[in-house]
C-alpha cells in the first residue's frame, strides 16, 4: 500500500488586517513508505501535526489530495474513511487521549470492538500492554495513570489492529528515557515488519531509528541532509 | 467488551453528571405529567358532578341564599337543609317542557352523640327519581328498604356496616363510585328512611323542619327538560310563573366552578409550557456544554475508526437512557404525588377532582415518557450534529 500526499495544503481563517487566512501547511508532496520510519521534526506551530492529521484521514486538506493506492481518501464516504482508519491506520494523537470511562484494556480493545463482536483481540491487547510495560494496569482507569502511562496506552491502542500505517504525534512526550527508548524500539520493529511509521517529534533519540527525517517550518517541508 | 454498552459505561462512570442530567429531565416529566393529571382530574371532576346531578334544572325554595345553600351542599361539602311545600311538585310538573320531575330531601346529620358522623343525607323518591337511582342500581341493584342507605365513596364505612343517624341504626347496603366531588361525602336514602330520620331528629330535639309534617314538605325539585325545549326558557317560565321558588339550570350553577376550573387549568398549562421551554433550553445548554467538554473523547473515538453515525448513536443512546430513567422517575413521582393525595388536592383546590382511570393515566404516562425522551434526544442531537461538522484533527489540535 502506498500513501501519497499530492500538492496538499491547509489554510485556516485568521482575522488580521493583511490576510483573512494563513497557511499552516503550504502546498507539498509527500510519500509515506512502508517498512520505513519517517520522522518529521521542527519548531512548534510549523505544521507537523496538521500534516500528520491530513495524512491520517483526520483533517481534510484545503487543496490537493491524499491517495492510498491511487484513491483519494477524502473522496470516501465518512463510513468508508472511518473503516479505513480503523483497519489500516494506527494514530497516536498528541496529549492525553485515554477514554476516561473505559479501563486501560478496554481502551486498547476499542478499535477492534467497533467492528467486531468477538474477544479474539484480547490476547493481542494484553501482549501490547506488556510490550509497553503497563500490563499490570490493565484494569485501571486512565485517571489513575501517569501522563507517560497514558501515552503508552495510546500507543498500544494504535497498534491493536496491526495497521499498515502508524502515525504518532509526539509519542514519547511524557516518557522517561527508558520508556522512550523502548517505545522507539517498538516503532523500529514495526517498520522492520513492513509497517510505514510516521513520527512527529522533538525527541532527539528518534533520529537513531528514523530512516528518513524531514524538517517542517512555517508550513514548508524539506528533507534533512545527512540522514 | 461490547461497544453497544459504551453509553451505559459512560453514564455509570460519571454518576454525578448522569444524575444531574436525570434531574433536569425529571423536572420535565414531573411538570408535564402532574400538570396533565391535575387538569384532567379537574375536568373529569366537573363532568362527573354534572353527570351525578343528572338533572337539567334544580328548583329550591326562594329563600335568602337558598341557592347558595345548595351550592354549599354540592360543591363545598357543608351539610345543610331547607324545605318548601310539596304542592310545588304538582304545580311545576304541569309547566310546559317539563319531562321528568322528582323531589329530594336534604337532611344534615350532626356531630352529636345520636349520629355516627355529620354528613349530608339526601333522600329521594324511588318512584320518580331519575338522578340517583341509576347510580344506585349500578352499585346495588336492589330496592332500598327502610333504614337502608347508600354511602358516597368517601364515607368511611364498609358495605354491611351500620351508621346511626338521630338514634336510628341504618345499614350501608352499597357504596357509590368516586365522583371527586362533595357528593362523595353524602349518604343516600329513600323517602321512607328520610322521613323516619326527620321524625327521629324531632324526637332528638333537632328542629330542622320545625313542626312541619315530612309528608308535606320537600327540599328540592329536579327536572329533566323535554327534548326540543330550551332549558333556560323552562327556568324562566318557572321563575316568572311560580312564586316562592327559584329554578336554576344545573350548568349555570356549575358555571362558577367551571370558570374557576378553566382559570386554574389555563394557569397550569401556562406553567407547564413555561417549565418545558425553560427545561428545553437548559437541556440544550447542558447537552451542548457536556458534548463540548467531551469533544476530545469523541475525537479519540473517531481516531479509532468510529463513523459519525456510530458516534451519533452513542450520544443519542446516552441521552435517551438518561431521559428515559429521568422520565420514568419523574412519572413515578407524579403518580405517587397525585393519586394517593387526590382528596387532599381536591380539598385544597376546593373543586371537583376526579383522577383519570388507570388506562388513561397509562396513556398520559406513555406520552410524557415519549416526549421526554424525544426532548432529551433532540437536545443532544443538535449538539452532536454541530460536533460532527468539525474535523477530528481540529478537535485534537484544540485539545492540546
Amino acid at each position: 500500500m502506498i500513501l501519497k500526499a499530492e500538492n496538499i495544503s491547509k489554510k485556516f481563517p485568521r482575522k488580521l488586517k493583511e490576510a483573512n487566512f494563513f497557511y499552516a501547511v503550504n502546498p507539498l508532496d509527500f510519500t509515506l513508505e512502508q517498512g520505513k520510519v519517517t520522522e518529521i521534526i521542527g519548531r512548534s506551530g510549523g505544521g507537523k501535526t496538521t500534516l500528520l492529521n491530513m495524512l491520517s484521514g483526520l483533517l481534510s486538506p484545503s487543496d490537493g489530495r491524499v491517495t492510498l493506492d491511487g484513491k483519494d481518501i477524502y473522496s470516501f464516504t465518512d463510513k468508508e474513511l472511518s473503516l479505513l482508519r480503523n483497519e489500516h491506520f494506527g494514530v497516536v494523537p498528541q496529549g492525553h487521549t485515554g477514554i476516561e470511562n473505559l479501563t486501560v484494556l478496554e481502551n486498547v480493545l476499542l478499535p477492534y470492538v467497533l467492528y467486531h463482536k468477538d474477544n479474539k483481540a484480547e490476547e493481542r491487547a494484553l501482549e501490547l500492554l506488556e510490550r509497553v510495560d503497563i500490563l499490570t494496569l490493565a484494569e485501571a482507569y486512565p485517571s489513575e495513570l501517569s501522563g507517560g502511562e497514558v501515552r503508552r496506552l495510546a500507543i498500544a491502542r494504535a497498534l491493536i489492529m496491526n495497521p499498515e500505517f502508524v502515525f504518532a504525534d509526539e509519542p514519547t512526550g511524557d516518557l522517561d528515557d527508558e520508556n522512550t527508548e523502548s517505545v522507539l524500539q517498538l516503532f523500529r520493529e514495526l517498520a522492520n515488519g513492513g509497517t510505514a511509521v510516521l513520527l512527529v517529534t522533538h525527541e532527539a533519540e528518534a533520529k537513531k531509528i528514523a530512516d528518513i527525517t524531514y524538517k517542517m517550518n512555517n508550513g514548508n517541508i524539506e528533507p534533512v541532509s545527512g540522514c | 467488551m461490547d461497544i453497544n454498552k459504551l453509553p451505559i459505561k459512560n453514564l455509570q462512570h460519571k454518576t454525578g453528571r448522569s444524575t444531574a442530567l436525570m434531574l433536569v429531565v425529571l423536572l420535565l416529566s414531573v411538570s408535564m405529567l402532574s400538570g396533565s393529571l391535575i387538569v384532567g382530574s379537574l375536568q373529569s371532576g366537573l363532568n362527573s358532578l354534572e353527570t351525578r346531578l343528572g338533572a337539567d334544572i334544580i328548583v329550591v325554595p326562594d329563600e335568602a341564599k337558598s341557592k347558595k345553600d345548595l351550592e354549599s351542599i354540592l360543591l363545598d361539602g357543608v351539610p345543610g337543609y331547607f324545605y318548601m311545600d310539596k304542592e310545588y311538585l304538582d304545580e311545576i310538573a304541569e309547566r310546559e317542557g317539563v319531562k321528568k320531575i322528582s323531589a329530594q330531601y336534604y337532611l344534615a346529620s350532626t356531630k352529636a352523640g345520636c349520629c355516627t358522623m355529620p354528613v349530608q343525607i339526601i333522600g329521594f323518591d324511588p318512584e320518580t327519581d331519575f338522578t340517583v337511582t341509576p347510580w344506585i342500581t349500578k352499585s346495588y341493584g336492589k330496592e332500598l328498604r327502610l333504614y337502608d342507605v347508600v354511602a358516597g365513596y368517601n364515607i368511611n364505612k364498609a358495605v354491611g356496616g351500620q351508621v346511626t343517624f338521630f338514634g336510628k341504626d341504618c345499614t350501608i347496603v352499597a357504596k357509590l363510585d368516586r365522583t371527586g366531588t362533595e357528593l362523595d361525602n353524602a349518604v343516600y336514602a329513600n323517602f321512607d328512611t328520610t322521613k323516619a330520620l326527620i321524625e327521629a331528629s324531632k324526637e332528638n330535639s333537632f328542629s330542622f323542619f320545625s313542626n312541619h309534617n315530612p309528608d308535606e314538605i320537600i327540599s328540592s325539585i329536579l327536572i329533566d327538560v323535554e327534548d326540543g325545549y330550551s332549558i333556560d326558557e323552562v327556568v324562566g317560565d318557572i321563575n316568572i310563573h311560580i312564586k316562592g321558588v327559584e329554578a336554576t339550570a344545573t350548568k349555570s350553577m356549575l358555571s362558577g366552578v367551571s370558570d374557576s376550573l378553566s382559570g386554574v387549568a389555563r394557569i397550569i398549562k401556562l406553567l407547564v409550557g413555561a417549565v418545558w421551554l425553560l427545561v428545553l433550553i437548559i437541556l440544550l445548554v447542558v447537552f451542548s456544554s457536556m458534548i463540548n467538554e467531551r469533544k476530545k473523547e469523541f475525537a479519540v473515538l473517531r481516531v479509532a475508526g468510529m463513523s459519525r453515525a456510530m458516534l451519533a448513536k452513542v450520544i443519542l443512546m446516552e441521552s435517551a437512557l438518561v431521559s428515559l430513567i429521568g422520565g420514568i422517575t419523574g412519572c413515578a413521582f407524579s403518580l405517587i404525588m397525585i393519586y394517593p393525595f387526590s382528596t387532599m388536592i381536591e380539598n385544597e383546590l376546593g373543586m371537583p377532582f376526579l383522577t383519570p382511570s388507570v388506562s388513561r393515566a397509562a396513556v398520559l404516562t406513555a406520552v410524557t415518557l415519549f416526549l421526554t425522551v424525544l426532548a432529551g434526544a433532540s437536545a443532544s442531537s443538535y449538539a452532536a450534529v454541530k460536533l460532527s461538522k468539525v474535523d477530528t484533527g481540529l478537535i485534537l489540535k484544540e485539545g492540546n
